[in-house]
This record gives structure tokens, sequence and C-alpha cells, in this order.
């Protein structure tokens, strides 16, 4: 919020050397008022006439053109950063090319309003029947008319992602692209009729990131108030969220009606800016309004319901000893989602699945970060978060091979009996700790968990342990690589097999742990061995026949390679403790001090 | 109705400069030159009838109406042309798109209309075989006549042209002067000049502004009349008349004078440039081409 603080202050300081340049040196126009030679409006088909002329130049500037091109060059980074994308909640992502091609466009529309000034044509023009007024609605006008190219380019970003995307874009957030063009064009022509430099421009696309960034770092209902709802985290959990697609829509719509009365300002107070701007403003505090008010106790319900109880209200389908539940729209996900579980499960003996294994799309705890703060009291976060025998499974594509691993790692852990997923062992709704109390802080350019009610244990040196991660590395090609990262750590550190980059890296304590059990890095060093050493269907058959001992907590890995009769390299079955290198958050736990 | 121009009593302060004294002038179809030094005072008036600037003082008529209301200022601008002494252009636009970008700024609606007028004026003007080419690609003649074509669009009744032929060639100056001498009769054509030939050829009449007030007004004739029997030459060319307040070599090789001829003096036929030199000339005895 302070950067937002320093820009106001920053368009008031230049606004303010604008007005004392102006009385010092007045420039054509505001001699022309000075001296009342502000002829009466040009009629509505002369301003048609020059806005037409002006749409043209507007499209074939160089400031559109670069724009457009900068947008094709960076359009591959968008689409194809990952290896799937899901439209269905990542449409903001693609739409941020866009915002290439719309700052493209503030600058040209700023250059065209500065054209007569630059060429020093002011005199000439001052002498002309249409007046500034009138010039700046054409202006104004001609910028709706990238509302075209706004719809192509949009098209074109969809129309490259679908390529190698699935799901279904929302129709309020694609119509963003072509709106959040015409507004960027609409605020080229009010900064260059307030302060007429080009550079100004420039600053005012500077001025859109720092908005934009602002409104993002605010709480959930304050981030709708940004130009582009990110879709990082909170797109996400759409079924989870309460949207305001609609609403959002209409504010970004109602918010270029600012510009559009600061434009027609600078040519006098006139009735038709008090009607833009009041209409305008109305509908900004009405649609802003809409997107920040607290949900109402249907809405608390229905978002309740869906995070303490999802396999309601999802779609079920059960095949062999799997019960897949998905929500409805991801409905297609659902073939690899049972395919990594099943080849889990296939993998461990059939005794251990005999009750069969249910697959859940449920939050993690980053969603508490996104739910709206009634949501957050009126939910239980042990239940949201609690200890069960449901696998869960993430919301995004599951073709992605970290994503795999973490399903097959968190399918793996539910066999073994270690809980899949981190949890909050603090039973009751309203703590303060899980609705207000953020899990970690920035210290010395880090983050750092804070000390609650979350929870995540320690396996190491269980048999348990090296069989989830043997089991993990059945689940397909990706897998065979799960636990890879433990090379680079020492024997001892707890490796925390989260699917976020963070975590891989080690470097960045990641205040959102996904998995409820961590394994020493040399547990995933024996699984490994396991798997490249030893015939899957041999170690199946060990694990068949010695299953209960197994799943005793007490029974180490050096047990299980006693069994199976396999000589493990001794560091990864010897006592181990973690070497002291910063950990995620550390397991204060055993798993088998906590495992239910 | 006939268009005139009619200013009483203008005046027009610039800070502490005083650009207009009192000038008034009641000005009929037909074109009228402005002569003056540089600083007397000619652009800014040639503004104030253009309606850039307002005058502090005094009385303004154009084309029969007071330009004091938004709704006549508009009528006064659409029947107005004017080409400024330093005018601007879209280099990145052609001679058409520029001039036809000015006729839309002129509220000239039918486009097939409006088109067909650009191609008059460019054409008039002489530039029908670059019409399509950039401006920057123009000579800088080229871009005078693309000013002056853009001032003649809709055949206004009123044109307010400040040094419209600086930077052309002489013969470019004579098809000028044929393009105004065609409308004398419908429009009143008030121009600047400091050519004096020019006045001489295209103007009915001329006023001299010199200090901010009119130092003359009537025609040419009249305004060379007035240094009847104050131009004369000498064969000695090496030698200066004390009584001179200007004088020069001519092109015949003759010292020509300008001022009180002394007796015996031989006498010449005076032209406007003797006339406006023996108004204007601020430095009485000064010496050119000596």
């Amino acid at each position: 919020m302070k950067d937002l603080v320093i820009l106001v202050l920053l368009v008031a300081a230049v606004s303010a050397f604008m007005w004392w340049r102006r009385r010092r040196h007045p420039d054509f126009e505001t001699e022309s008022r000075r001296s009342r030679l502000i002829g009466a409006p040009s009629p509505r088909q002369s301003v048609l006439q020059l806005a037409r002329v002006e749409a043209y130049r507007l499209h074939v500037h160089p400031g559109t053109l670069i724009g457009f091109a900068l947008m094709l060059a960076l359009a591959p980074l968008a689409i194809f950063h990952t290896e799937r994308i899901d439209l269905g909640t990542a449409e903001s992502d693609q739409l941020l090319v866009c915002v290439l091609f719309a700052w493209g466009a503030l600058v040209a529309s700023a250059c065209a309003v500065l054209r007569s000034r630059r060429h020093r044509t002011d005199e000439l023009f001052a002498t002309l029947p249409m007046p500034m007024e009138s010039r700046t609605t054409a202006h104004l006008l001609a910028t709706s008319s990238l509302i075209v190219a706004g719809v192509i380019v949009t098209a074109l970003v969809f129309i490259v992602s679908a390529t190698r995307a699935f799901g279904t874009p929302r129709w309020s957030i694609v119509a963003l692209g072509p709106v959040l063009i015409v507004g960027a064009a609409v605020l080229g022509v009010a900064v260059a009729r307030w302060i007429p430099i080009v550079g100004a421009a420039f600053a005012a696309c500077i001025a859109t990131i720092i908005v934009q960034a602002n409104f993002h770092q605010q709480s959930p209902q304050w981030r709708w108030l940004h130009f582009l709802v990110e879709a990082d985290v909170a797109d996400h959990y759409r079924e989870l969220e309460i949207r305001h697609d609609e609403w959002h829509l209409v504010f970004v719509v109602a918010s270029i009606g600012l510009p559009v009365a600061v434009a027609l300002l600078r040519s006098g107070r006139t009735r038709r800016v008090a009607v833009v701007l009041g209409v305008s403003t109305v509908v900004l505090a009405i649609s802003g309004f809409a997107q920040i008010r607290a949900p109402g106790t249907d809405g608390v319900a229905t978002a309740a319901t869906r995070l303490e109880r999802p396999v309601e209200v999802q779609s079920c389908a059960t095949s062999g000893v799997v019960t897949t539940c998905v929500w409805p729209r991801l409905d297609h996900i659902r073939p690899a989602l049972l395919e990594v579980v099943s080849n889990v499960v296939n993998a461990a003996p059939p005794a251990a699945v005999a009750t069969g294994v249910t697959v859940s799309m449920r939050p993690q705890i980053d969603v508490r970060t996104v739910v709206d703060a009634k949501v957050a009291r009126a939910v239980d976060p042990s239940v949201v978060f609690g200890r069960d025998a449901v696998v869960t499974a993430d919301y995004g594509e599951v073709r992605d091979d970290d994503m795999e691993i973490a399903l097959a790692y968190r399918t793996a852990l539910t066999i073994v009996g270690l809980p899949d997923t981190v949890w909050w062992a603090e039973a009751g709704s309203g703590s303060a700790a899980w609705t207000t109390q953020l899990l970690a802080r920035n210290h010395d350019a880090g983050r750092i968990a804070i000390a609650s009610p979350l929870t995540t244990c320690s396996a190491a040196g269980e048999a348990r342990a090296v069989i989830a991660g043997w089991l993990t590395r059945q689940a397909s090609p990706a897998t065979r690589g799960a636990g890879a990262v433990a090379r680079e750590r020492a024997m001892g550190d707890w490796v925390d097999l989260n699917d976020h980059y963070e975590n891989f890296t080690y470097r960045i304590p990641d205040p959102t742990p996904v998995h409820g059990t961590v394994l020493l890095a040399a547990d995933w060093l024996a699984a490994a061995w396991l798997s490249d050493n030893v015939d899957a269907a041999e170690v199946q058959r060990v694990l068949t026949a010695n299953w209960s001992v197994l799943m005793e907590p007490a029974t180490t890995s050096a047990r299980l390679f006693a069994l199976g009769g396999w000589a493990v390299p001794g560091e990864f079955v010897a006592a181990r403790s973690p070497s002291g290198r910063a950990a995620v958050i550390a397991p204060r736990n055993r798993c088998a001090d906590v495992t239910p | 109705m006939t268009p005139t121009v009619e200013f009483v009593e203008l005046r027009k302060r610039f800070g502490s400069t005083v650009a207009l004294d009192g000038v008034t002038a009641r000005l009929e179809p037909g074109i009228t030159g402005l002569l003056g030094p540089n600083g007397a005072g000619k652009t800014t008036l040639l503004r104030i009838l253009a309606t850039v600037l307002a005058a502090d003082n005094g009385e303004l008529r154009l084309l029969g109406q007071r330009p004091d209301t938004p709704a006549a200022l508009r009528a006064i601008r659409q029947r107005l042309g004017y080409c400024p002494q330093e005018p601007g252009f879209y280099g990145h636009f052609s001679a058409f798109d520029f001039v036809d970008y000015i006729a839309i700024l002129k509220e000239l609606d039918d486009r097939g209309a409006r088109r067909a007028e650009v191609r008059r004026v460019l054409t008039v003007v002489g530039l029908e075989d670059v019409m399509h080419k950039k401006i920057r690609a123009l000579s800088g003649g080229m871009r005078r006549r693309v000013a002056i074509a853009q001032a003649l669009i809709g055949e206004p009744d009123l044109l307010v042209l400040d040094e419209p032929t600086a930077g052309l060639d002489p013969e470019l100056r004579l098809r000028f002067r044929e393009v105004l001498s065609r409308r004398r009769e419908s429009q009143v054509v008030v121009l600047s000049t400091h050519q004096t030939d020019d006045i001489a050829a295209m103007c009915q009449r001329v006023i001299v502004i010199d200090g901010g007030s009119v130092r003359f007004d009537g025609t040419p004739a009249e305004l060379a009349a007035r240094a009847a029997g104050h131009v004369w030459v000498s064969d000695q060319v090496d030698q200066v008349d004390p009584s001179a307040k200007l004088s020069w070599i001519d092109a015949l090789g003759q010292r020509r004078h300008i001022g009180t001829p002394p007796d015996g003096a031989t006498l010449v036929s005076p032209t406007i440039d003797d006339a406006y030199l023996l108004l204007v000339g601020r430095n009485s005895g000064a010496v050119v081409g000596a």
C-alpha cells in the first residue's frame, strides 16, 4: 500500500508542476481558454470522421505495433511455461500477455494526443472549428476501435494456448483482455491531456504495475480491486472461492470511465464530463462493493461445505479398488488421476488396499490465504485438513512430472498409513491462528514459518518410509525420479517432497508445506536403491509376506532390507539424524507418535 | 452578404511589451497586405484575426460576427483559412492525408466531397503529383505549399496568411498570386509579407504597422506616392548624400537615396520599397550597401 501512496503523491506533484508550468508558459489551449476562445463542440458526424482517422493511426502506431510484437515474442513464455494449461482456472495467466499489447496501446494513444504539440500544429488547430474537447472525444472514440484488435489478440492467445490446454475459460475473464487494452489506451489519452510529455505515458505503464501489485498483496477481498485477479493461488481453488468475475468485469469497464472523464475534464467542466464521472464512479463503487463485501449466509455455507466435505459436491467414480472424486469441471482429469493412483495401488500388496483407496481433490494449506475471512471463521481447519485415509489430489493437471510424483507420494503414504498432507491439529473453528495469523514472515530475505497448529511428521528410518518411497517410484516413468533431490542433500536432511519449486531448491523455507510426512534423504536413497536394484515383483512378494510387520512404526528400514535379504548400502539404513541445515518446517513429531 | 473584417482600437500586450497599440481598420473583400518590420505586431494582429489570440481591448468583428461566444467562434472558424508563419506538419503523413486531416477538423463531413476538395486545393498549389508522398520527404517550398493548400480548404471567406510566400521560388510565387487573385472579389484576404513586390502585385490595400500602430493604410500606389520627391539617385557611388535617411547602390550601379533631397538632385519614381523604408526606417542616415 505504501507504493500506492507514493504513486498518488507523485501524480499530485507532477500535476501541480504542470499546472504551475501552464500558468507561466501557457500553451495555445491554455491561452484560448483564458481568452475565452474555445469554440462550440463539433457535430457528432465530424467527431466520428476524426475518430475514424485516429483509429487507423492508433492501429499502425509504432507503440501499438511494438506492443503487439512484444506480445508475440513473450507469449510463448506464458503459454509454454507448463506442460498443460488449465484454461478453466488459468485464464488470467494467459491474459497477462495481453498487457504488453495494452501498454503499447497506452503509449500509442498518448502519442496520438500529443501529435499536434510535438509537430507544432497547435497554432493552426486553434483556428479550426473543431475544438480540443471534440478532438479529445475523437481520440477516446478511436481507442474503442482497439476492442476489435483486443478481441483478435485475446483470441490469438487463447487459440495458441488451446493447443496445450484443457478446460473451458470463463467468458467474464476472457473479456477482460480487450477491455484492458481499450482501458490502457483511454488512460493514455487522459495522461497526455494532463501531462503533455510522452514520458508520462511510460510512467503510466509503470503505475499500472504498481496498482496491480498493491491490490494483489491485499486481502482476498481487496485483491478483486486490481485489474487482473491473479490466477496463481486463488484461481487454483476456483470451486472453493467466492468469485466475482462478472462484477469484476463491470468494475474494470467502469474504471475506464474515470480516465475518460479525466481526459474530457481538461477541456473544461461540462455536464457531459459530470455525467461520465458520476456514472462511472457510481458503477465503480457498486461493483467494487459487490466484490469486497462479505459473503451471505448461503455463500458461507456453500463455501464451508466445499472446504470441509468436498466429496459431497464432487463427482466420484470407482474403478477397481480406487474411487476418484473430482470437481465436475475437472472430470476430464480423472483418467490421468486414476492412472497414477492405480499404478501405486497395484504395486502395493492386495491386503494393504483391500478396503479401497479414495482420492479426492482437496485444497492445500495455502487455501487459507484466499478464502473469505467470514468463510475462514466458519470452517474448522482440523476438519478441512483433518487426518483421514483419503488421498488428497491436487487441483491442477496431473500430467505434469512434479504433480504425478506428488500424487503418487501421497497415495503411497496413505497406503502405508502415514499422513499424506499436512494437518491442522487444533480442533474447533475460528481460532486466531487459523483466521488471522500468517503462516510465515519475511526475515533476512527469506520466509520463516511461524509456529502454528500446522503439523507434519517424520517417518525417518521407518520401513514405512522406504516403502512409501518405493511405491511412489512405481507409478509412472515420471515418478521413477521421485526423491532425486535427496542426492543433493546430506544424508540426514529432511526431504519434503513438495510440488513447489521452492522446496526443491531447499533455500526458501516454505510456509505452506503440502505433505504431512517428510522423509530423510537417506530414506529416499534407500527406496531408490531398492527400485533400481531389486525386481519389483520380488519387492512386492516381500511386502505381501511381511506387510503387518512392516507397517509397525517400530520396524526400521534396516529390518525391511533384512527381511528381503537385500544388501543395501549401510549409510541408507544406519541410524541417522538431520544434518542441521534449515529444514522447511522441521517435523516436531515422529509419525509414530501422532498417527491415530 | 459581403464578408468584412472590422477592428477598432485593438490593443494587445505581452507582459511589458506592447504588441498592438490601438489598431483600427475595416477590410472589405480583396487582398490586404500587412507590411512592417520584425516585431511590429503583424503576426499578433493576424493571430487575433485568426482567433488564436484575443485582444486585450478593442472591438473586433470577423465576417460580421463578434468572436465572443463559442457558437460565433465556431461559425467564424468554419469560414476561416489560416496559414501560420511557422506551420507545423505531421511529417509521417502524406500531403494528402495531412490536408485531409485539416479538412476533417474544418468539419467537412462528406467524405467524398472532402477528399475531392483536398485534391482540388493540392492541385491549386501544384502538388498534384506528390500529394501521396510523406511530408517529411517534401522540400521546404513544397511544405509551404501544403500549408497554403490547407488554408484554402472550403474556399474560406476570410483568409489569413502569415508570410505565405517565404521559401517559395519565383514561379511558385507567381502561381500563388494567381491563386489569390481569383478570389479577390469574394474573399477577405489578409497577408503579411516582407516581399514588397508581392504587395505591389497582389494587394489592393496595404497597411504598414510599426511599433504596434498603423503607420499607413491605403493602396500600394498611395504608399509609393508617399515617397514621391524623396528618392533620388547619383552616379557618385562612393559618396553618401548627408541629407539621405537611407542610401544604397541599386542594380544599375547608381547610389539611391531616400530622405530630403538636396537641390538639383535627380529625383526618380519611388517604389513601395522606398516608401516603406522612408516610413519605418529607424536609423536615419543609415547607409545600406555602401
